[in-house]
């Protein structure tokens, strides 16, 4: 099911923004929307102002129904909304404005997201400073959302922009439903002020409350980002031109392409494997692969690797470290295959991991076979290297944990303006040392983020798994089992001091 | 349960001392956890022949100490300290203690290293991915970590270490393949593995 919201107005009395045309074959925002959606939607509804629905009455076609209600204001959006989620069936149900303009592939991939509960598509923050689309300053830290911004509400340090599509997955339909009447009622009682009210953002009154109200109830709400594709919500016939021209300038093919590569990979995940890996995903899609065999075959190969350099002989531990590097672009191409194509596995994400590990240690043993067999000992680097590489991932594991507290949104009244403040729990107001340390913690981390050259290699130090299969890759390949260790215990060290002393500090800062 | 009390991976003694010594206050778990790297010390600094005796005394102790440090939910500022502290404090004390041994137990240690490895992942992955603690039988099995280190110092003490070594690598190694193997799958049946892109590999480098 999808409801669209349609009562931004365009330039026009009676024309909402969501019917501005958009170059030829009388295509609207609403139009396309329509048309994307049938395909994934059993139902849908519009929601528009009195005014407005002659126009959109002519956008329902016998080939896509839709069911055309009309409200009054924000409120009545919000109860035909909450009516529509209570009324919905298994499926995920999208809130999306009518007026927003995007590839069809950004839309079927919000809907196949595996992650269950509210997600939320984002872009860069630039797109709401701009100020030409309609679009909500948003704060997230790393996928959730902390803080959200309406015509009542505001946002300081954003971090990206709400694009106006959110996805409300089956289990948090009611909740979500309960949301949206509890701020009906406070919008009815008028209990929410702004400033100076906006016309073109008070159409859009409805859905920003509501994203804002989720967050600050404590309803998990993620976001899923833009990538390269092209995006836009005009209000006026400028920005209908610039969305048409956006839609032309972005392949769609290709946008569909990078997007499987996830957002975080590491400095050699992302220099020496993507760059061809999602082609390799792409063509697998198109031979109807599964991320599953995908997962396994890399395992396979990760174990052949482990078998060629316990060998222990040159031409094998170069063959070897040929075939490690298929299999770790393999690792790669299974989870760039199932964001292509949607079809994520409930077991494959373990699979995956586990796997990971299973290839990891085998070839350490298997190094270390190969070089026993050339007479030299190498075992006890190899076990120094589990024990470290394990105790590595093991902080790492154990971090978020701590973290949650700091990661949860700022809760509140809805009529704050805006939440100041570390989230729940009494104010702490730390020591001066603390705060130093915090503030130490804090600059290292922004002032290397702004740099790209610092922000790869704050990455790079952290050793992450691409890093590490390069290391004993070429170390195999080009000096044999004790160089591969030697480089690895110093790395994985110097990873494990960085690790332990920032979140030492941030910790301490608290 | 915090995740941090959840991959500790105790073993009898520290349960038992969690039992038995009374304590009205929870004290700070990574204070009295701390001690976990007692064995390891031992078997640093003692000379080679009374490492093991040393060793099976120190696991002995620190079992004993750690238990208190059960009953606090670990949701300190530092307490995120605790699982690798264990990880680091176990693994490392099997090394040195193979390591002293002579060099042919070292292999045996790693199979070991590796089996325990991949039931401490699966502890967390099973956590994240299906909800789900460990079992409460399955944890007893294992021995915990301060279990592990004193059957280990004894095996060492009787000359036995690398036969010790192998067979609990494969016994344990066999279980844990094929209770997670049942486990996962049955769990995958029911619909109770939560797919999450987001809670991907470590690797994603954002800390």
């Amino acid at each position: 099911m999808a409801v669209l919201l349609a009562a931004v107005p365009g330039e026009q009395p009676e024309a909402p923004a969501a019917t501005l045309a958009l170059g030829g074959a009388d295509a609207t925002p609403v139009g396309r929307l329509v048309e994307q959606l049938a395909g994934h939607s059993a139902e849908l509804i519009v929601l528009t102002r009195p005014r407005f629905a002659a126009r959109l009455d002519g956008e329902s076609s016998a080939a896509h129904p839709v069911c055309l209600r009309t409200t009054d204001d924000a409120a009545q959006d919000l109860e035909a909304a909450a009516e529509a989620l209570e009324s919905a069936g298994p499926a995920p149900v999208l809130l999306v404005g009518g007026e927003v303009v995007v590839h069809s592939a950004v839309l079927a991939g919000i809907l196949a997201d595996p992650r269950p509960g509210v997600t939320v598509l984002v872009g860069p923050s630039r797109f709401a400073q701009e100020g030409d689309d309609l679009a909500w300053p948003l704060r997230a830290a790393s996928t959730v959302v902390t803080a959200a911004s309406s015509p009542f509400h505001t946002v300081s340090d954003p971090t990206c922009a709400a694009l106006g599509v959110m996805r409300v997955g089956p289990a948090q339909q009611t909740a979500v439903a309960g949301v949206a009447r509890e701020v009906a009622s406070a919008l009815r009682a008028g209990t929410l002020t702004a400033e100076h009210v906006d016309a073109r953002l008070c159409g859009d009154a409805a859905w920003a409350t509501l994203l804002v109200a989720l967050v600050r109830s404590r309803v998990p709400v993620r976001t899923v980002p833009l990538r390269g594709f092209a995006w836009a919500r005009p209000t006026d016939r400028a920005g209908a031109e610039r969305a048409v021209a956006r839609l032309t300038e972005v392949d769609e093919e290709q946008a569909r392409v990078d997007a499987a590569v996830k957002p975080d990979d590491g400095w050699f995940g992302t220099f020496f494997v993507s760059p061809y890996s999602k082609y390799l995903a792409r063509a697998a899609a198109r031979r109807g692969l599964t991320p599953n065999a995908v997962t396994v075959t890399s395992m396979v190969l990760g174990a052949l690797a482990a078998g060629l350099f316990a060998v222990g002989s040159r031409p094998a531990l170069v063959a070897g470290a040929v075939v490690l590097h298929v299999a770790f672009t393999l690792d790669c191409v299974d989870g760039q295959l199932a964001r292509y194509t949607g079809a994520f596995s409930a077991l494959g994400a373990y699979l995956d991991a586990v796997f990971d590990r299973v290839k990891e240690y085998l070839v350490y043993a298997g190094l270390a076979v190969g070089a026993a067999s050339n007479g030299d000992d190498v075992w006890v680097l190899a076990a120094a290297a589990l024990v470290l590489q394990t105790t590595h991932h093991t902080l790492q594991f154990s971090w978020p944990g701590a973290e949650q507290p700091g990661v949860l949104p700022r809760t509140g009244p809805l009529t704050a303006v805006e939440i100041n403040g570390s989230g729940s729990g009494p104010a702490q107001t730390p020591s001066n040392r603390r705060a130093a340390a915090g503030r130490a913690a804090a600059f290292v981390s922004r002032s290397t983020e702004a740099v790209p050259g610092l922000r790869w290699a704050k990455r790079m130090v952290m050793f992450p798994i691409g890093e590490r299969f390069a290391v004993i890759t070429l170390g195999a390949a080009l000096g044999g089992a004790r160089v591969v260790f030697t480089v690895f215990l110093v790395w994985v060290s110097l990873a494990l001091a960085w690790s332990t002393t920032g979140r030492f500090l941030r910790s301490v800062s608290r | 349960m915090t995740q941090a009390l959840s991959y500790r991976d105790d073993g009898p003694l520290v349960e038992l001392s969690s039992r038995v010594l009374p304590s009205r206050q929870v004290p700070a778990p990574l204070a009295l956890t701390a001690v976990a790297l007692l064995p390891l010390l031992a078997a640093l600094v003692v000379p080679a022949s009374q490492a093991p005796m040393a060793l099976a005394l120190s696991a002995v102790v620190a079992g004993m100490a750690a238990g208190p440090a059960t009953r606090s939910p670990h949701d300190g500022r530092l307490d995120w300290l605790v699982p690798p502290l264990l990880r680091f404090a176990e693994y490392a004390a099997l090394l040195r203690l193979a390591v002293l041994q002579g060099a042919d137990a070292v292999p045996a240690c790693y199979a070991l290293l590796a089996v325990l490895a991949y039931h401490h992942y699966d502890t967390v992955y099973r956590l994240r991915d299906r909800g789900e603690q460990l079992p409460i039988w399955l944890q007893r099995l294992g021995l915990g970590w301060e279990g592990r280190l004193l059957v280990a110092a004894l095996a060492a003490q009787l000359g036995l270490l690398r036969p010790a070594l192998l067979v609990a690598a494969v016994l344990l190694g066999a279980l844990y393949v094929v209770e997670g193997v049942v486990g996962w799958v049955a769990a995958s049946r029911r619909g109770a593995v939560r797919v999450d892109p987001d809670s991907a590999e470590p690797d994603g480098v954002t800390p």
